[in-house]
């Protein structure tokens, strides 16, 4: 039971690891804010399962064409912000993501139904052992790709002139126009990484259970959790917290009932911020 | 001598209040020109118009002809690109990041219409700055952030580098030391704009000045031609012949 948990939790937690990580850097990097961040994620799952399911496509193929239409929907969001972006607008940001995240769930509902699906992934029919330990094709890819993606965001924005623009658009996106550097450009980046990263979220953590078009609220909440514990920015942090949360949410499910999860990570976060404002894992 | 720089007739304009009245100047290749003025003169809301920057949304009117091409019309970004390049007054460094990394943020651009410079160019012309290159910026000096900003700005390749108050904030001996650079990138075919409360420093390292007073420019001349106008004496330079 409890090795069950430690491999539900990675699981879970890698999860949640690959949609906080845009949400890290689009806090942290590009101090912006998506509360569509989830719905993001719902419909990266969904467009899987319409992919699969309708043009009975291979789940290799839905992946790429879900991030590609979720991508699209990131760039219309950001154009649609552009100015609220460069003046870092955050309050009419909250407000107009918010908006805009109903209206993918509402339009997801009509376009999809408001039943459960499942997408069918070949690598979630794979049962994988190691010793004791089981689990499945589809929980080493969400683990794989998570680390991939920690490392190329980790590598990106530390060591690249793009990494560079992005924070120094972060810190005064009109003193970076000054130097030749197309603010609105890397914004528009950033945006549309982080939304292609909730679409893979939703895409490889999907398969797992069965997906609903109201999904997304309760992920968006526990990322963005997962954020504030790690130190916004820090994506280490973000990294060992989003996996910490995994596995609390697991070994708390394996003991309480796990309607409660939700709840008893929020007490956690509570704690955290009562003894360390500043986050979990930031260094100060 | 051709203008490399030529603006006309440029009003800035702050909802129903004007704050520049339609100011014309010219800045030629390899040339120094100063605009001074006293506090509240219309002097960063002039190079801010003429750069396409601004904190806030002003109708900015007039002409901005770079190198026979008008550019009034386009973005800082694009200005910037073309070898129009701004050193804002107070905030021209991103404290989040190191010396290092201030320099490698701005890369020339394809088509450089300056002289581009690397960041070794960058620390030749400012050899202080070798010593602090792995310093985080807000650990940095007065003088040493100006440093930062101007060798960042020369790193976009610029034809004309607009300067807003260099000297604002640093001792005397920095002033000295800043403007002397300036003075010393001019030489070497460098176009610069300055923008300078303290009249008596910039008379020093330009080639011609502008007076502005309330948004209009009220005298022009020679940097010796300006030395010599009682006006400019009494008001900036401390009485007669100063």
């Amino acid at each position: 039971m409890i090795l069950a948990a430690l491999v539900n939790g990675l699981a879970l937690g890698a999860g949640y690891a690959l949609l906080a990580v845009g949400w890290t850097v689009l806090l942290g990097a590009a101090r912006l804010v998506n509360f569509a961040h989830g719905q993001l994620y719902m419909i990266g799952a969904f467009v899987t399962w319409f992919v699969i399911s309708r043009f009975g496509l291979p789940y290799g193929i839905a992946v790429p064409v879900a991030l590609v239409v979720v991508a699209l929907l990131g760039v219309v969001l950001q154009l649609l912000m552009t100015r609220m972006t460069l003046d870092q607008n955050i309050v009419n940001l909250m407000l107009v993501t918010l908006a805009f995240g109903y209206l993918l769930q509402g339009g997801a509902a009509l376009l999809f139904g408001g039943d459960p699906q499942t997408i069918d992934s070949p690598l979630q029919q794979q049962d994988l052992a190691l010793g004791a330990a089981r689990f499945t094709g589809q929980d080493v890819l969400i683990v794989v790709l998570a680390l991939a993606f920690y490392a190329l965001t980790f590598v990106v924005l530390g060591r690249t002139d793009l990494g560079r623009m992005v924070r120094g658009v972060a810190e005064d996106p009109k003193l970076a126009q000054l130097y030749g550097i197309n603010a609105a450009r890397v914004y528009l980046a950033v945006f549309v990484f982080a939304a292609v990263c909730a679409a893979l979220a939703g895409a490889v953590v999907g398969p797992r259970s069965p997906i609903l078009t109201s999904m997304g609220f309760e992920e968006v909440i526990i990322t963005f959790l997962v954020v504030v514990l790690a130190g916004v920015g820090n994506l280490v942090g973000g990294l060992v917290v989003a996996i910490g949360l995994g596995l609390f949410t697991a070994f708390f499910g394996t003991f309480f009932p796990p309607a409660y999860s939700t709840a008893a990570a929020f007490v956690v976060l509570l704690a955290v911020l009562v003894v360390r404002p500043q986050g979990l894992a930031a260094r100060r | 001598m051709s203008a490399l720089l030529d603006v006309a007739d440029l009003r800035v304009r702050y909802g129903h209040s004007l704050a520049v009245h339609g100011v014309s100047l010219r800045v030629g290749g390899g040339e120094l020109v100063a605009v001074a003025g006293a506090n509240g003169a219309g002097k960063s809301t002039l190079v801010d118009a003429v750069a396409g920057w601004s904190r806030g949304r002003p109708t900015v009117t007039g002409s901005v002809v770079l190198a026979g091409r008008d550019v009034g019309r386009l973005a800082a970004h694009r200005r910037a690109k073309l070898g129009l390049v701004l050193v804002p007054e107070g905030k021209g460094v991103f404290d989040g990041m190191t010396v290092r990394e201030n320099l490698q943020v701005v890369r020339p651009p394809r088509e450089a219409a300056g002289r581009p410079y690397s960041v070794d160019d960058v620390l030749d012309v400012f050899p202080r700055l070798r010593e602090r290159i792995a310093a985080h910026c807000s650990t940095l000096s007065g003088g040493e952030r100006q440093m930062v900003a101007i060798g960042r700005a020369l790193r976009a390749a610029p034809r004309l580098l607009i300067l807003d108050e260099p000297s604002v904030g640093l001792a005397p001996r920095l002033v000295v030391e800043v403007l002397t650079h300036i003075r010393d990138l001019v030489d070497d075919g460098l176009s610069v704009l300055l923008v300078e409360q303290n009249v008596r420093a910039a008379l020093e390292v330009a080639d011609r000045l502008h007076l502005l007073d309330q948004g209009r420019i009220v005298a022009s001349g020679t940097a010796a031609q300006m030395r010599e106008d009682t006006r400019v004496a009494q008001a900036y330079l401390g009485g007669l012949g100063s």
